[in-house]
């Protein structure tokens, strides 16, 4: 139960050969965008973070982002080329994994298959106690809370994926740690028991009281389990909030375009000012700014010109007049209560989401493929991003 | 009109009985062998297969008082399984290096030891001989053991096992407190078990089976011979007691052909086992 | 800003130590009884050796030129190649039989492949002292079934016959496995797709699975030329290594006879040099035969 800071980390896999060997280096296609100095491949630069303590931190973001080579810096598994790295106020960059007091989950939960459940909890505390009293208490309490004490003879072979996963998780807790780490912990796991076990994660976290970083791709795991979120690409942080605050505020275009399902719509669409006020022209329809936003927008000096508009499919409505937006319709999915509109607008794809009922629970009109309809959007729903950086334009410069 | 299944089930039957009674061709020098040992030196004069009596221990008792057989057969043991136990452990623990470090020479010295393989046995016979006479370990059970100390060929398989067990295992075992000889002992040997057994019953097999070194190892001391040396003793051009001979050698067949068949039924099941754990 | 190299150092250092005690033993014992000797026997090969083993000269090819003009080196290696050249195929062709038959599994399949692997785990020694006693003129069995009333051990070439029986018997049990496992290696489909395609056994046979097991045959082709020409022990065992013997020798086990019954350690290193290069080619051969049938799938 501690904090954990780090403070301006980098890493770097250095190119010469004989020291590390090519498979600790992230796959080339994901590393084809990390920065490459003379000495080596940055996985990771410029991270800094305070994790408070029993927060629960999501380190998200696809393949080669860096995020699971930032997960093993904090354990000791990689080496940290620069920076400070913090546990409960002490730097621990040249502690071994085992001084630094952290458990780790890792993703094909490295269970000693020859081992019975029960030993495989108790490996862990044999180098800390030799009481075997201790020990079998300890090890009965965490099965208890993981439900898993039916299970303590059975080897994992005789296990299911979810039963295995709680002893990963088992062997983790039951040594009190002051942080656990989890390395995508479901992504083995089949879609279904996934959410299941989503769900299970959610209530364990209320029992188990501890600092938690834990790190995956699939953003819905990040939105529910996390305190905070940290998206990241490329080896930087794109940005630090909670679920809400990324959701909602995203500061640029990747953060936006991760997260939310399905993926937000981006439009080629032209800022223009009028009267001081900045609206919005996506081929012809003009939505003016919010207030707030406009705001803002002034302070950063944001100039008219070509921008990236980005629309929720969620946000966008179905109309019939002619002077909105026209788009065909390409793929209609019927997803059970609501329809998902795969739309071909100018030759780009967009997705439309909305419901099959009206508030009256009416079916609403029948979708036919090819067939054309308009749709539009409220000024809240707007997200302007810079064409070059993908900076999202409405936040302000001075809170970054 | 027969049956597709019919006609399969007697096609089987045919080449099965066919099959087995080739077999039973090929093993014939052993079971020649095996009747012969229980023969009386009439008997052997004579030309039937077939002992009078399987009753008959003459041979057996003669070989292991004249011939010293039991001695041999302790030497033999030790040699086998000390020998065996040494070089699986240097094998190991060389197959570990290479499997979880990287370090500079690690190509160099992979190569090293698999160039052994190059090189067959027989022509460093002479100099291997001087060598262990230099440094007096003549006619003594080091002696003997200690050119199959180094087997690249085990090292290899153990490496590519070790390689296969996946890295997350070590590092759990690293942030729990495990050293590398702990970790080796509570996780990856038993982890491990099946290759290992059968690299063992395999290296045991083959040292006790083997002639050539022990009988120039040993040739000034009748006493440390092994087995297979001491049978080729039992009999010369003159006294061709080849009842005797044989005694011997079914006794030195026995622990290899033991160890041979459990080794195979143990394959033969361990074929359904075959698939991955989790 | 070379803040946590420290960490990394101290793993290195430890890294390199823990390597060097790992593989210190099997390297010491890899220089000691296998690199030592080899580079000594070359040496040995070129100079002139003295009963003691000690070196009191240099020869330069001397040694060589002797030995290759003399009459029973010549014969000698004319004994190592026949062996190696007859034993080889007949072994291949009696395997790949032998392995067509048991290809299929059926119930009785453990007992006769079994059977069939057996002479594997048989010694030399044992099966010497077994043929030795078979092929008895007076006692053995061979001269009595068949009718015969040969002096096997007494004349070459009978002397050779029963050897190289000896040989092909005791290599029938590994090749076998080797051939089977090829076999069983060709994915079902292909053997299914010439069922359904109508093509004949015997077709099948030689125009798809021998071909689709040719890595496996040239492996064992060259592994077996290898251990053919190495072949000393029944030349040892049964002729025995007096000079009266030397008749049937080989490469190798003239070697034995020159470096442990006359204590010609000079003659010996030629000898086994000689036999060396001959195999050299073939063991590099067979490495690359064995990558290909790994890979083969």
């Amino acid at each position: 139960m501690a904090g954990i800071s780090l403070r301006n980390i980098k890493k770097i896999y250095p190119l010469v050969p004989g020291e590390r060997k090519k498979r600790h280096a992230p796959s080339d296609e994901a590393s084809a965008n990390l920065e490459k100095t003379e000495r080596g491949v940055v996985a990771v630069q410029n991270f800094n973070i305070e994790i408070k303590d029993k927060e629960f931190v999501v380190l998200v973001g696809p393949s080669g982002c860096g995020k699971s080579t930032t997960l093993r810096m904090i354990a000791g598994l990689e080496e940290i080329t620069e920076g400070e790295l913090y546990i409960d106020n002490k730097l621990v960059n040249e502690l071994d994994p085992k001084d630094r007091d952290i458990a780790m989950v890792f993703q094909n939960y490295a269970l000693y298959p020859h081992m019975t459940v029960y030993d495989n909890i108790a490996f862990a505390l044999k180098k800390r106690t030799s009481s075997k009293v201790e020990i079998d208490k300890k090890v009965r309490e965490a099965a208890d809370i993981l439900g898993i004490t039916d299970y303590l003879d059975r080897k994992p072979k005789h296990l299911s994926g979810g039963q295995r996963q709680r002893v990963a998780i088992g062997r983790a807790i039951v040594r009190n740690p002051k942080a656990m780490l989890l390395d995508e912990p479901l992504s083995n796991l089949d879609a279904k028991l996934r959410n299941q076990m989503r769900a299970e994660l959610i209530q364990l976290r209320r029992k188990i009281d501890t600092t938690f970083v834990y790190v995956t791709h699939d953003q819905t795991e990040a939105m529910t389990l996390g305190d905070r979120i940290v998206v990241m690409k490329d080896g930087f942080i794109q940005q630090v909030g909670t679920p809400q605050e990324v959701f909602e505020k995203p500061t640029n275009r990747f953060v936006a375009g991760f997260i939310g399902t399905p993926q937000m719509n981006f439009f080629q669409a032209f800022l223009q000012e009028e009267n001081g006020h900045f609206c919005v022209d996506l081929g012809g329809f003009k939505v003016p700014v919010v207030d707030d936003d406009n705001i803002v927008m002034k302070e950063n000096g944001v100039k008219s010109g070509k921008i990236i508009l980005g629309l929720r499919p969620e946000l966008l409505s179905l109309e019939k007049s002619d002077e909105y937006p026209a788009a065909h319709i390409d793929v209609v999915e019927m997803m059970g209560t609501s329809v998902h509109l795969h739309l071909n607008y100018n030759k780009k794809e967009i997705i439309l989401v909305t419901q099959k009922r009206d508030e009256k629970h009416h079916l609403k009109m029948d979708y036919e493929n090819g067939s054309m309809i308009h749709f539009s959007f409220l000024p809240q729903s707007m997200y302007i991003f810079d064409c070059e950086t993908g900076k999202n334009l409405a936040i302000s410069e001075v809170s970054l | 009109m027969i049956k597709r299944k019919t006609r399969n089930l007697i096609q089987d039957s045919v080449v099965s009985t066919v099959a087995v009674f080739i077999g039973l061709i090929i093993i014939f020098p052993l079971i020649y062998c095996f009747c012969g040992a229980f023969k009386t030196p009439h008997e052997f004069l004579t030309p039937n297969l077939l002992p009078g009596s399987f009753a008959y221990l003459g041979n057996f008792i003669e070989a292991f008082e004249k011939g010293n057989l039991l001695r041999y057969t302790v030497n033999s043991f030790i040699i086998a399984l000390f020998g065996t136990s040494i070089r699986l452990c240097f094998s190991i623990l060389a197959a570990y290096a290479f499997a979880y470090y990287d370090f500079r020479f690690k190509n160099l010295c992979f190569f090293l030891i698999l160039g052994t393989m190059m090189i067959p046995a027989d022509v460093l016979l002479a100099t291997n001989y001087l060598t262990v006479s230099r440094l007096r370990l003549l006619n003594t059970y080091i002696g003997v053991m200690v050119v199959s100390f180094v087997s690249a060929s085990q090292m290899f398989m153990l490496r590519q096992k070790f390689k296969s067990v996946p890295k997350e295992m070590r590092e759990a075992a690293q942030i729990d407190g495990y050293g590398d000889i702990s970790y080796m002992v509570n996780v990856l040997l038993p982890i491990s078990k099946p290759i290992i057994t059968t690299l063992f019953v395999q290296s045991f097999i083959g040292l006790w089976n083997a002639y050539l070194w022990p009988l120039i190892v040993t040739a000034s001391s009748p006493n440390m011979r092994t087995i297979m040396v001491g049978i080729t003793k039992l009999n010369s051009w003159e006294d061709e007691n080849y009842q005797l001979v044989l005694a011997g050698v079914c006794v030195s067949l026995i622990p290899s052909l033991i160890l041979f068949i459990l080794m195979r039924r143990n394959l033969n099941k361990g074929e359904m086992d075959g698939a991955l754990v989790g | 800003m070379k803040k946590s190299l420290t960490l990394q150092n101290r793993r290195r250092a430890r890294t390199r130590k823990k390597v060097f005690l790992l593989l210190l033993p099997i390297i010491i014992f890899a220089v000691l009884f296998v690199y030592y000797p080899f580079i000594k026997t070359i040496v040995n090969s070129f100079s002139l050796v003295n009963a003691k083993g000690l070196i009191r000269g240099f020869a330069g090819l001397d040694n060589y030129k002797y030995t290759y003009g003399r009459k029973d080196f010549i014969m000698a290696l004319k004994h190592t190649l026949t062996i190696a050249v007859i034993n080889v195929p007949i072994t291949i062709i009696i395997t790949i039989a032998l392995a067509l038959l048991a290809n299929k599994k059926r119930k009785l399949s453990p007992v006769y492949e079994l059977l069939f692997t057996l002479p594997m785990a048989v010694s030399m020694s044992a099966a010497c002292m077994i043929f030795k006693s078979m092929f008895s003129p007076s006692v053995g069995f061979i001269n009595y079934f068949f009718g015969l009333k040969l002096g096997w051990y007494e004349s070459q070439e009978t002397a050779l016959a029963a050897i190289l029986i000896l040989t092909i018997w005791m290599g029938i049990g590994f090749n076998f496995l080797l051939m089977l496992s090829a076999l069983r290696g060709i994915p079902d489909q292909i053997i299914e797709a010439t069922k359904v395609d109508g093509i004949s056994p015997i077709r099948r046979i030689f125009r798809v699975q021998i071909p689709l097991i040719s890595p496996t045959i040239f492996f064992v082709l060259c592994t077996n030329l290898v251990l053919s020409m190495m072949t000393s022990a029944p030349m040892i065992i049964i002729m025995g290594v007096s000079s009266s013997a030397s008749a049937t020798n080989t490469l190798m086990s003239m070697m034995f006879q020159s470096g442990f019954s006359s204590s010609d350690y000079g003659l010996a290193a030629v000898l086994s040099i000689t036999a060396f290069s001959l195999t050299l080619g073939f063991t590099i051969l067979s490495f690359v035969f064995e990558k290909k049938k790994v890979h083969y799938q």
